[in-house]
């Protein structure tokens, strides 16, 4: 937790980095969030509050003693994060974030350039959002079991609302079948990480442990990436994120039937939120996914809510367990 | 006599090595320039093609590189990779005012090479792709204007400085 502060703090100007280094423990340590925007009071997010910082380090209860933030500040941060170098982020910057040493993910906010409708590039970035991801081992212990069936991964989809732990969960169970654990022989695992979120990788080398038997196709996207991975690594697992549009369902489908085992997830609160979504709905109901695993809060964040068995929509799970 | 006869010859030798002193000045500013082209050519395949970080590019472009330029380049990726590192208009012209020891550069080439640090690493890939476009333009005019000068000066130095040497001995005896 420490280090990874301290590589945040290698991202700032001298001033920031002094007063971000005194905020008082209790807050540093359940650190989420550090928001910067330009002109604006410095805010961090820790334990799920907002808590403006003054130029001592001290959190405030009115934004207006908050310290604000500068354009030469925000300009010194913008070279710092792209490393000199923003024409090698391109595509990054398009996508409105830049991972960093470390597996962290820096978010960003300022004008946008367009060209034919698209995003082109930023402009006038001022807004940054430094994201912590937590790594937590063994979150996955009590999933495991559900997803494996007789030695027999199960292909699985995760559903959940943001900021529920669905990405956590999905690093360590890439961990623990990569690995093995008690009476389970690690397999071949591929990863397609098209938001570099599940293996935090800077310069391509995997920031996170997400296996020794892991290999991973980084900022990819996800339809490209699955039949690349099934063509040229043979995995007995591709584990990817966030499926949502047609072309990742269609090389999903084609996977499954190339006999690779899946592992995924999705945003929705519960199951039949996923199935007001088109796309979703007919890879549920067609039966292709044999678990479904609804995560939510209602005993604190990473929740196991419910477990469907996707064959016969069966609920596998009595009560909700806390991860 | 033959004490005289030597110190004739030591006087000659040092005027005429002061000249070529002088008249070198033009014949390395070309060198310079030269390695400059090709190193900046380097360091465009680098960040265009490799998409390379700037400060690893710059450290790469520097180690291949034998002259000054090399060292200067190496500097700059130094001074960016330093923990409590200045921003990149600050590193370049930190490591350029240190070049003056070794570069031989005149000071037209020097705002030409300061321009152009400033603009480096800021932008997206189809501006530094024209970055690159003028700086070559540039420094091409630079050699072409080095090139003239040189053909003007070079001998004009040289023959200066063993004739006044020639002239000092001619006096004294």
């Amino acid at each position: 937790m420490l280090n990874l502060l301290e590589t945040i703090l290698y991202m700032m100007p001298e001033e920031l980095q002094n007063i971000i280094s005194s905020i008082p423990s209790f807050l540093s340590d359940d650190l989420e969030e550090i928001r910067i925007r330009e002109l604006r009071p410095l805010s961090i997010i820790s334990g799920g509050k907002n808590y403006y910082i003054d130029k001592y380090g001290n959190p405030c209860l009115s934004p207006t003693h908050g310290y604000i933030v500068t354009n030469e500040q925000t300009q010194r941060i913008l070279q710092l994060i792209s490393n000199y170098s923003i024409y090698a982020l391109e595509d990054e910057l398009r996508n409105g974030y830049i991972t960093l040493k470390g597996g962290f993910r820096v978010g960003l906010a300022g004008q946008t350039v367009l060209e034919n409708g698209k995003i082109k590039t930023f402009k006038n970035i001022n807004s940054f959002n430094f994201r912590i991801s937590r790594e937590i081992k063994g979150v996955a212990d009590k999933v495991m079991p559900m997803i494996i069936e007789s030695d027999q991964i199960m292909d699985t989809l995760i559903i959940s609302p943001p900021g529920m732990g669905k990405t956590t969960l999905l690093r360590d169970i890439a961990r623990q079948l990569s690995n093995g654990f008690e009476d389970f022989e690690g397999v071949k695992v591929s990863i397609v990480d098209e938001r570099s979120e599940i293996s935090g990788s800077y310069k391509g080398i995997p920031q996170n442990d997400i296996g020794y038997q892991t290999d991973i196709l980084d900022a990819c996207p996800k339809a490209e990436g699955i039949m690349l991975l099934i063509r040229s690594m043979s995995p007995d697992v591709i584990i990817t994120d966030e499926i949502g549009r047609n072309e990742d369902i269609k090389s999903i489908e084609e996977a499954i039937n190339a006999g690779v085992r899946i592992i995924t997830t999705a945003h929705g609160k519960d199951l039949n939120d996923t199935l007001s979504r088109p796309t979703l709905k007919n890879v549920v109901e067609s039966g292709f996914f044999h678990r479904i695993l609804i995560l939510g809060n209602s005993k604190g964040i990473g929740t196991l809510e419910k477990v469907y068995d996707g064959r016969n929509m069966k609920e596998l799970l009595l009560c909700p367990i806390k991860l | 006599m033959f004490l005289k006869l030597l110190l004739n010859i030591v006087i000659i030798c040092c005027s005429s090595s002061l000249g070529n002193k002088l008249a070198n000045r033009y014949v390395y500013r070309i060198r310079d320039i030269r390695t400059l082209q090709i190193c900046f050519a380097k360091l465009e395949t680098e960040i265009l093609y490799y998409s390379t970080f700037l400060p690893d590019a710059l450290e790469n472009v520097g180690k291949t590189t034998k002259d000054g330029v090399g060292r200067f380049l190496f500097d700059v990726s130094k001074n960016l990779k330093d923990k409590n590192s200045s921003s990149i208009e600050e590193s370049w012209s930190m490591a350029l005012e240190r070049s003056r020891e070794y570069l031989k550069l005149a000071d037209d080439d020097y705002d030409v090479i300061e321009r152009f640090g400033c603009q480096l690493g800021v932008a997206d890939r189809t501006s530094q792709r024209q970055l690159f476009e003028i700086i070559q333009l540039q420094l091409k005019k630079q050699e072409k204007k080095a090139e003239e000068e040189r053909a003007r000066y070079e001998n004009m130095y040289r023959s200066l400085g063993f004739l006044s040497g020639l002239t000092i001995v001619i006096i004294l005896f």
